[in-house]
Order: C-alpha cells, then sequence, then structure tokens
C-alpha cells in the first residue's frame, strides 16, 4: 500500500514538473518527485516493529540504515538543486518580468 | 599503484578547494590559473603512469575508500575502458584550459567550477558504486549547470534552466532505479549487481526491463540521444567556449560510457538492439536541424547530437569490429569538435558576431584557424585521410548486416558534409560588404560589419587548435595502431580479420558522400531550400515538450522488450 | 526591515530560542556517531539557527555579526579540511579516509575514531552552506 502510494507521489510530482506553466511550480514539482524517491529509499529499508540502528543490548531488529543514510546524500543534493533553480529563475525573472515559460520562450524568441 | 583512480578524483578536487581558500588572501589571478594547470597536468601524469599496469599487464586497479572490502564499502575501480575515458578526459580539460587562460572573464569561480567538473567527471568513471555513481553525476551536472551559465546571458541563463529541469528530472528517475536495484538485490556496487541482478536469479522480467529503463533513460539525458536531447543545443551553444569543448567533447560521451558500462554489467542485450535503432535516428534527425541554424556555435551542438548517433549506432551494432569503431569514433570526436568548437569560439572573439551569414572571408585574417578548422570540418566530414573517415569506415563495415541504419548513416554523412561545407563559407567566401543573402539586417549594420574591428587571438587560444588539428591528421594517417589498441587493449577481444581502410571502396564511397554533400548545400542556399531551412529551424520543441518527452521514452524503453517479443 | 515593522514576539522568542538551536545543532554533530544526528543533520540545525536570526532581526544586523566571507571562508577552509583528514589516512599506511585513532568499546564517548572529526568539520561546512545560500536568496538587488 505504501509503495503505491509514493508512487502516486512520484507522478504527481511528474505531472507538475511537466503540465505547470509557472517555473517555480515547475521545481516544487521536482522536489514533490525527489521526497517520493526518498520515501521509496525509507520503506525499503523499513520493517514494522524495529527501531533505530544503534546496536545496544536487547535491540534484535532494525532497520536498514544504508537507504537513510543514502537519502540523506540525496536530500543534501536536492537542496543545492533547487537552490540554483531558484537563482537561475530569479535571474529569469529578471530579464523577463514573467515566471510563465511560454511567455519567456515567446519573449526569447522575439529577441 | 593501486591508489591510482583515488588520486584522479581528490587532486581536482583538492585544487579547486585550493583555490577557493587562497582566493581570501587576495592573490594574483595567474597563481589560481597556474594552481589549476599544473594539478591538471599531474593528472595526466599519474594516467600515463597508470598505463603500465592497466594496458600492458591488463589488470584491473581496485581501490577500497576507507579499508573497507567490496561488498560492504564504496571502492573504485580502474580497468581499460575507465583509464581510456579518464585519459581522454584529463586531455580535453587540458586544452580546454589552456584554451580559458587569455580570457579576461574569467575569474576565481571559473576554475573553481571547472575543477570541479572535472572531479565530478573522473568520479563517473572510476567508481565501482552505482549511488556513489548519482552523487558524481550530480557534481558534475551542478557544475556544468553554473558554468553554462557563466556569462549571464539571458539566453545561456534560460539554457541553463532547461538543462536543469529536464536532468532533475532524468536524475530523480535515475535514483528511483537505483532503489529498485537495492530492493531487488539488496547491493549497490556494480559488481554484485552484475552477478545477482538478473531474470534468471529470481528478478520478475518487468522490473528488470524498468528498472533498467529508468536509469538508461535518467543518464541518457546526459548522453542527450534521441528524443532526450532538445536542452543540448541551446546549452552547448550558449556556453563559454571552453566549456562547450568540455561538455560535447567529453561529459555526453561519459554519460554514454556509463550506460555501456551499466549495460554490460546487468548484460542487457535487448536494450543493445535498441540502442541501434535510437542511433540511426540519433545521427540523422539532428543534421536537418543543424542544416538550418544560422548560430556557428549551435550548429556545431547540433552536429554534436548527431555524431554520439554515430557513437550509439555502432555500439547497438555489438560485434567487435563495431565496438571498436564505436570507441574510435569517441576518440575522434572528442578531438575535432574540441577542436571545431575553439576554432568558432575564436570566430566569435575575434568578431563577437555569431550568425554565420554576417561572416564572411575570415581566411586572411586568421589563417592559422582557418586551416585547422578546415582540418576538423574534413575529419568531422569523413574525408580521408583524416580520423573521422576511419571510425565512419568502421562503423559502415560494420553495419552491413543492418541496411536501414547504413542508409540512415550515410544520409548523416551526406548532411554533415552540406552542413560544414556552409559553416566553411565564413573563412572561404569572398569578403562582402552588401549582405544579399538575407534581408534582415538593417542598413546601418552592414557598413559597420568588417570595418576592421577584429581582435586579435591570443597564442593560448591558438596553440590547442593547432595541436589538436594535427592530431587529427597523425591518428588519420596511422589509424592501425590505435585500432588494434582498443580492440586488445580496452576491449580485450581479438579483432579476428583485418581491414583495409584505405581501401578504394572506401575512398569512392566518401568521395561520393562528398559531393553528394555539395549538392545538398548548393540546394539549400537557392530560393527554396531557404525557406524551408527557415521553417525548419522554428519548428523547436519547448521545455514542457522535452519533459514530456522524457516520460515517452521512458516507456517506450519499457515496452520494448514486448514488442520485440511478439 | 524597519524597527517598527518588527513583531515584539517574534523578536524575544527567537533571541532566546536561537541559543537553544544553535547548542541542539552541536549536539547533534557531536553526538553523530552513537546515536541519530550527524554533520548533515548538526549542521542544517547550526544554519536554521543563523537563519532565524536573520529573519527576525533583518538579515543586515545578522550580516554584520556573520558577514558573507567569513562564512564563505569558512566553508572553503572546512572542505579542505575534510580533504586533508582523509590525506592523513593515506599517509598513514591505511586507505584515503581510514580511521588514524584507536577505537573504543561501543557507547563510550571518544568511540568511532576520528568520526567524530568528519562529522564536525561536515557540520561546519554545511551549516555555513545553508546561511550562504540563504544570503544569496536574500540579497537585495541594485535597483
Amino acid at each position: 500500500m505504501e509503495f503505491y502510494l509514493t508512487f502516486l507521489l512520484f507522478l504527481i510530482g511528474i505531472w507538475g514538473i511537466i503540465s505547470k506553466e509557472n517555473l517555480i511550480k515547475k521545481i516544487i514539482g521536482l522536489n514533490i518527485a525527489d521526497s517520493a524517491v526518498v520515501l521509496f529509499f525509507i520503506l525499503i529499508g523499513h520493517r514494522y516493529g524495529s527501531t533505530a540502528p544503534i546496536m545496544e543490548k536487547g535491540i534484535k531488529n532494525v532497520v536498514d540504515p544504508l537507504p537513510q543514510a543514502l537519502m540523506l546524500t540525496a536530500i543534501v543534493i536536492g537542496i543545492c538543486l533547487t537552490a540554483l533553480a531558484l537563482a537561475l529563475v530569479l535571474k529569469m525573472y529578471k530579464e523577463y518580468q514573467t515566471l510563465n515559460i511560454s511567455q519567456i520562450e515567446k519573449l526569447a524568441e522575439d529577441e | 599503484m593501486n591508489s591510482i583512480p583515488l588520486f584522479l578524483i581528490i587532486i581536482p578536487l583538492f585544487a579547486a578547494c585550493l583555490i577557493l581558500l587562497i582566493n581570501f588572501l587576495k592573490v594574483n589571478l595567474k597563481l589560481i590559473k597556474l594552481i589549476s594547470l599544473s594539478s591538471i597536468i599531474i593528472s595526466l601524469i599519474i594516467v600515463g603512469l597508470s598505463i603500465i599496469d592497466i594496458l600492458i599487464k591488463k589488470e584491473t586497479l581496485i581501490y577500497n575508500l576507507g579499508g573497507w572490502k567490496e561488498p560492504l564499502g564504496i571502492c573504485l575501480y580502474m580497468d581499460g575502458l575507465a583509464w581510456f575515458s579518464s585519459f581522454l578526459g584529463i586531455i580535453i580539460a587540458l586544452f580546454s584550459l589552456i584554451y580559458s587562460l587569455k580570457e579576461k572573464n574569467y575569474q576565481y569561480k571559473f576554475y573553481f567550477f571547472f575543477l570541479i567538473l572535472l572531479a565530478g567527471m573522473q568520479g563517473v568513471i572510476l567508481t565501482n558504486d552505482i549511488f556513489n555513481m548519482f552523487v558524481f553525476f550530480e557534481i558534475l551536472s551542478i557544475a556544468s549547470y553554473i558554468l553554462i551559465a557563466y556569462s549571464q546571458e539571458s539566453r545561456a541563463i534560460k539554457a541553463s534552466f532547461n538543462y536543469l529541469l529536464i536532468s532533475g528530472l532524468g536524475m530523480s528517475l535515475f535514483l528511483l532505479g537505483i532503489g529498485l536495484i537495492y530492493q531487488g538485490c539488496g547491493s549497490l556496487s556494480l559488481t554484485q549487481i552484475g552477478k545477482t541482478f538478473s531474470i534468471g536469479k529470481g528478478i520478475p522480467p518487468f522490473m528488470f526491463q524498468l528498472t533498467i529503463s529508468l536509469i538508461i533513460v535518467g543518464i541518457g539525458i546526459k548522453a542527450a540521444f534521441i528524443p532526450l536531447h532538445l536542452w543540448l543545443p541551446d546549452a552547448h551553444a550558449y556556453a563559454p567556449t571552453p566549456i562547450s569543448a568540455l561538455l560535447s567533447g567529453i561529459i555526453i560521451k561519459i554519460s554514454f560510457l556509463a550506460i555501456w558500462r551499466i549495460i554490460n554489467i546487468v548484460e542487457a542485450i535487448n536494450f543493445q538492439y535498441l540502442f541501434l535503432w535510437i542511433g540511426s535516428l540519433t545521427a540523422l534527425m539532428p543534421v536537418i536541424w543543424a542544416l538550418s541554424q544560422t548560430d556557428i556555435k549551435k550548429l556545431l551542438a547540433y552536429h554534436s547530437v548527431s555524431q554520439m548517433g554515430f557513437i550509439i549506432v555502432s555500439f547497438g551494432a555489438g560485434s567487435t569490429l563495431s565496438l571498436t569503431g564505436s570507441l574510435y569514433h569517441l576518440l575522434n570526436h572528442s578531438f575535432f569538435k574540441s577542436l571545431l568548437f575553439f576554432s568558432m569560439g575564436a570566430v566569435i572573439y575575434a568578431t563577437d558576431i555569431r550568425d554565420l551569414r554576417k561572416l564572411s572571408g575570415l581566411f586572411k585574417k586568421m589563417p592559422c584557424v582557418a586551416i585547422s578548422f578546415l582540418i576538423g570540418a574534413l575529419s568531422i566530414s569523413g574525408i580521408p585521410p583524416f580520423n573521422g573517415f576511419v571510425s565512419k569506415t568502421l562503423i559502415s563495415a560494420s553495419l552491413k548486416e543492418h541496411p536501414l541504419p547504413f542508409i540512415f548513416i550515410f544520409l548523416a554523412s551526406v548532411g554533415t558534409v552540406a552542413s560544414f561545407t556552409k559553416l566553411m563559407m565564413i573563412f572561404l567566401s569572398k569578403e562582402r560588404i552588401k549582405n544579399d543573402n538575407s534581408g534582415n539586417f538593417k542598413e546601418g549594420e552592414k557598413a559597420e560589419l568588417f570595418s576592421n574591428k577584429i581582435k586579435k587571438i591570443p597564442k593560448t587560444m591558438v596553440y590547442p587548435i593547432v595541436i589538436l588539428s594535427i592530431i587529427c591528421l597523425l591518428s588519420g594517417i596511422f589509424p592501425f595502431y590505435i585500432i588494434k589498441g582498443i580492440s586488445n587493449f580496452i576491449l580485450l577481444k581479438d579483432l579476428s580479420y583485418s581491414i583495409k581502410i584505405y581501401s578504394s571502396y572506401n575512398i569512392e564511397k566518401s568521395l561520393f558522400t562528398f559531393i553528394l554533400g555539395i549538392f545538398l548545400y548548393k540546394f539549400i542556399t537557392t530560393k527554396y531550400g531557404k525557406r524551408i531551412s527557415l521553417r525548419i529551424s522554428q519548428m523547436e520543441l519547448g521545455l514542457n515538450n522535452s519533459l514530456l518527452l522524457v516520460i515517452v521514452s521512458l516507456i517506450i524503453f519499457v515496452i520494448f522488450d514486448n514488442i520485440v517479443k511478439y | 526591515m524597519k524597527k517598527e515593522d518588527r513583531s515584539e514576539i517574534v523578536s524575544i522568542t527567537s533571541r532566546k530560542l536561537v541559543p537553544y538551536i544553535l547548542l541542539f545543532g552541536l549536539y547533534l554533530i557531536s553526538y553523530g556517531h552513537l546515536s541519530p544526528g550527524g554533520g548533515f543533520q548538526g549542521g542544517v540545525v547550526l544554519g536554521s539557527g543563523i537563519i532565524l536570526l536573520s529573519l527576525s532581526r533583518g538579515i543586515f544586523l545578522t550580516e554584520k555579526k556573520f558577514s558573507s566571507p567569513k562564512i564563505t571562508f569558512l566553508e572553503a577552509f572546512m572542505i579542505t579540511i575534510f580533504i586533508l583528514l582523509g590525506i592523513i589516512g593515506l599517509i598513514a599506511g591505511k586507505s584515503f579516509l581510514g580511521n588514524i585513532f584507536p577505537l573504543k568499546k561501543a557507547g563510550e564517548i571518544p568511540t568511532a575514531g576520528f568520526i567524530f572529526l568528519l562529522n564536525l568539520v561536515i557540520g561546519l561546512k554545511v551549516g555555513a552552506g545553508i546561511i550562504l545560500i540563504f544570503y544569496s536568496l536574500c540579497e537585495r538587488q541594485e535597483e
């Protein structure tokens, strides 16, 4: 069930990237898709009733720590990507005075 | 000796950090240039040292990071193919850096990101862990987004943003593929994946198909085959010239070699067959767009896609001969495409004009660049005795069993000849004051076109161009050592039969291509041809469509296996 | 931001909250090898403390204290230190990023070798990076 929900979230993200005209919304869509992938990884490592992977006495069931560690990296990369994308959008907005992609493309063609 | 792959990654990285740090001491820019140049030269020496181990003893260097062995830790891995691409990357990076030394706009940030790009590139080639590959891909692409937008022109920023969005989508698909692999076989090391991730070992066929398609499409956006190539012409055209050369010359090939490695490891033969068709389309389609371009760098960028098609199609054919041809063309394309970008960059540097209709009669003003460009153009068109001729001969010899891709490749060669004749005219044609080619220019512009405003090209720009053109000539005249080297030492297979490169049939074929290309060029310059090319150049798909095409191609990849079966 | 625009509540709350956020960030960094946490998370918490400060007190005042060049220097310095730490492992005869300190039993504080050091370096670097991203997106345009 959770896997399907994650997949749905991923599809929502992709839909946002493709169909939205606003550049900021496209970036939000990218972030949603990324979060869905992160959730997917966490679900792979997770088992019901297990605890954090700190091996002390009396703890048997732990989650797989590897996907969590990987996702930390992926999240940081996502932050960098989002920051860069927002900076580029800022520059484009200053240039074209609009955030709508089709208008920007029209303006760029006229140049 | 085992730590060679490690040093290839951390030397550029460390030099980049050093540049960032010593910039606070308010040092001269010369010191920064010196640091970046020396780091690349040291990397080159290190790669040169490893030639004995890898190519002659045929060993594989494996380096465990942090002392953790294979299934647990991340390890670096260097075999013949990795050595080849790493060496090529450093060479092209060295030329690009030398080319950029005298450009005044490039501050310390340029060199910083340049070295980060180099480190990311080496990491992608050398890592043996698929998640680590993802991380290095992201390092590489973030550095390249910034470098593409470095000039801060509106077109460059838009191109960079398009690339960012498309490639960001691709990278999340790639990450999803990694997740599916981890779920399927519980390991991320490529060696382990090769052992456990296959249909025979209990992975459902659909899952296998989906996973590999996700990974191929994710990386394929950077390798720019059809229909994932739409970001490339803008991004490569509006980037600073050394970066265009680096991106076209090596980055797209690194991505393709990553696909190559993954397909080899999981033994996905079906996909290799699909690449035969994708490659032939990739060779042909962009040429049509390239013929209609008027921006000189954008024309070259379309040809980068087209030449990638040559490489991909012969990878798809799958025999030892065609794989050799593919790697040879990859090598050649790195050299002549960076040569072409450098010389066009020199033209733009000297005249500040990007439109080929406004440029003419440059031969007298920059003969050195013109001759080198001529060598590059002849190489890319496949005219003997230059290196493009050899690799194109290998490719078409290996495509004899596949008639339709063969025809596509032939047509693409004809188009290449035509569009480079068009580009060559900026040097060869007589200097024209009155621009009768198109009515688009105002009266005032015509007068100031060539009133001796041409800047002098610095020597650091001329040296890489000349050296690269000599390489193009030499590797065309003595092809046998390179062919033998690629097949024996890198692919580790013997070419069972010998091929005659300079046979009369091959030379006649290339002359025939040349003549057809000239006719095509004559056709474009007629009134009717101009109208068609104007129509074609307006048919550029927007960002939304190119994002949609990513998903469409993913679906094609997923269902392809079923189409072949039934 | 003008003084009268500023909300009293936000200003006072953030002033009291920021030291604890920074402390919590340092805790996450320094216990990263024993409990959930680590360099990245702690660094982000550190960065968010400073971001909270600049949201409530205005970016101008914050930038006086934590100036952009200083933070850039911190970031560049830390990444260089990280690579040097890795190379020290190489020189000591182990591999890149190999542990050079003696290991102790699980649960003791100076356990896990020099992972603590790496966490500290990464934490400061990530914190500096987050602050820098925030600064450059907030940069006022000269018009």
